[in-house]
């Protein structure tokens, strides 16, 4: 299962659309709060893709990404981000997956999606 | 509304005023020459009056001055200096207890140098109290001898010159610091505005990857209208080109506190154009 975790309501409504549309199981989420609450789904999370800013006074990305290797090993991460390479969200983002700039090629996300374990 | 407070020459110039309205109150109490001698007398009372007078507008002033207005109000508070440095003189030759006539003219001179708003009042006051020391020495010369006024005026014209050299260094160092502390301001501005750009930039990434992945999606669809959807991602890689161009962190080097909060940043930027004002020196 993947997980997407984006503040924005749009592109959190479209991307559960583009997963419905290639058939990829999924749960989306706006926050690091609204991962916790998915309980027990956690364990059958396979790879998240993660906003890195998720807000001010929020969690960032990277905050969701130590969570959740912390009770799942297994998962893939990846981030997205509109800062630049050398901010450091972003580096740190960067040691703990792979990291796209927005705007990416959709089909980069449904391939990632597709290859999820 | 929250009231101007003054600024920090008016706040100088009420300084030096508060100075001469205590010289003079001290003079009145202390110098035996205020009560004997009545000219004298009126000359302080005057002087202390228009001190205080000067000092109370410059410490209760709700707007800038322009430079002209206080080297004149400067000039105006040492102008009276001229007849209260003259007259004590005149008292002590017809008294015959003149001992070094020039003494006041020398500190006046270094205190002119060190409180002169602007090169411009410091220079003229300097010149005006050399030209007085220089005309009292000749008139007292012609009356009396006495040993304090044989090497005068060169010692009161020496005492000029370190005032002319204190006051250049003086002028020069305030040059320096205003230059820098404008410099500093076009630093700050500077990294504000890429602040500003750079919350913009990251609050455009999101809306244009929905548009991204909803073009894709008309693009997946079997009865998709080619020209429409070419205009559509013609129109999307032209957003994408001009939110590149708000990428100035990594040619400004900004410093990055995170996350990036638009409101924020638009917050400290005017935040810093409104006190801008009163930072400047």
């Amino acid at each position: 299962m993947v997980l997407f975790v984006d503040d924005d309501a749009d592109l959190l409504e479209m991307i559960g659309l583009l997963f419905k549309q290639f058939k990829v199981s999924h749960v989306l989420a706006r926050s690091l709060a609204a991962v916790q609450a998915l309980g027990d789904q956690v364990q059958d999370i396979t790879t998240a893709i993660l906003d890195v800013n998720l807000g001010p006074g929020q969690p960032t990305g990277v905050a969701v990404a130590k969570w959740l290797q912390e009770r799942n090993r297994r998962v893939r991460i990846h981030f997205l981000t509109g800062h630049a390479a050398d901010h450091p969200l972003v580096v740190e983002a960067s040691h703990n997956g792979e990291v796209m700039a927005k705007p990416f090629d959709t089909r980069k996300l449904v391939d990632i999606a597709r290859n999820s374990p | 509304m929250r009231a101007r407070r003054p600024d920090a020459t008016q706040r100088t110039l009420a300084l030096i005023a508060a100075v001469i309205v205590a010289v003079n109150a001290l003079s009145l109490i202390l110098d035996p020459r205020d009560r004997a001698y009545l000219p004298l007398f009126a000359v302080d009372v005057a002087h202390g009056a228009l001190a205080l007078a000067i000092a109370a507008i410059a410490s209760r002033a709700r707007r800038s001055w322009s430079p002209a207005v206080t080297d004149l109000l400067f000039v105006t508070l040492s102008a009276p200096f001229l007849i209260g440095l003259w007259l004590p003189q005149s008292y002590d030759l017809a008294q015959g207890t003149l001992h070094d006539p020039l003494l006041a003219h020398r500190f006046l001179l270094l205190g002119l140098a060190i409180s002169a708003p602007s090169w411009r009042s410091g220079v003229i006051t300097i010149v005006l109290f050399t030209v007085h020391a220089v005309a009292l020495w000749a008139m007292l010369t012609g009356a009396t001898s006495i040993p304090a006024l044989e090497r005068e005026p060169w010692l009161t014209a020496f005492y000029a010159l370190i005032a002319g050299m204190l006051l250049y260094t003086r002028e020069r160092r305030r040059g320096l610091e205003q230059k820098l502390a404008a410099s500093e301001a076009r630093t700050r501005t500077l990294s504000q505005v890429s602040r500003v750009l750079l919350a913009l930039r990251d609050r455009a990434n999101t809306p244009l990857q929905t548009l991204e992945v909803a073009i894709a999606m008309l693009e997946a669809d079997e009865r998709r209208d080619e020209a429409l959807l070419t205009l559509m991602r013609r129109a999307l890689a032209r957003l994408v080109e001009i939110q590149q161009t708000l990428a100035v962190d990594e040619v400004r080097g900004v410093e990055l506190d995170v996350p990036l909060d638009l409101e924020a940043a638009l917050r400290d930027m005017l935040k810093e154009h409104d006190t801008k004002e009163t930072r400047l020196p």
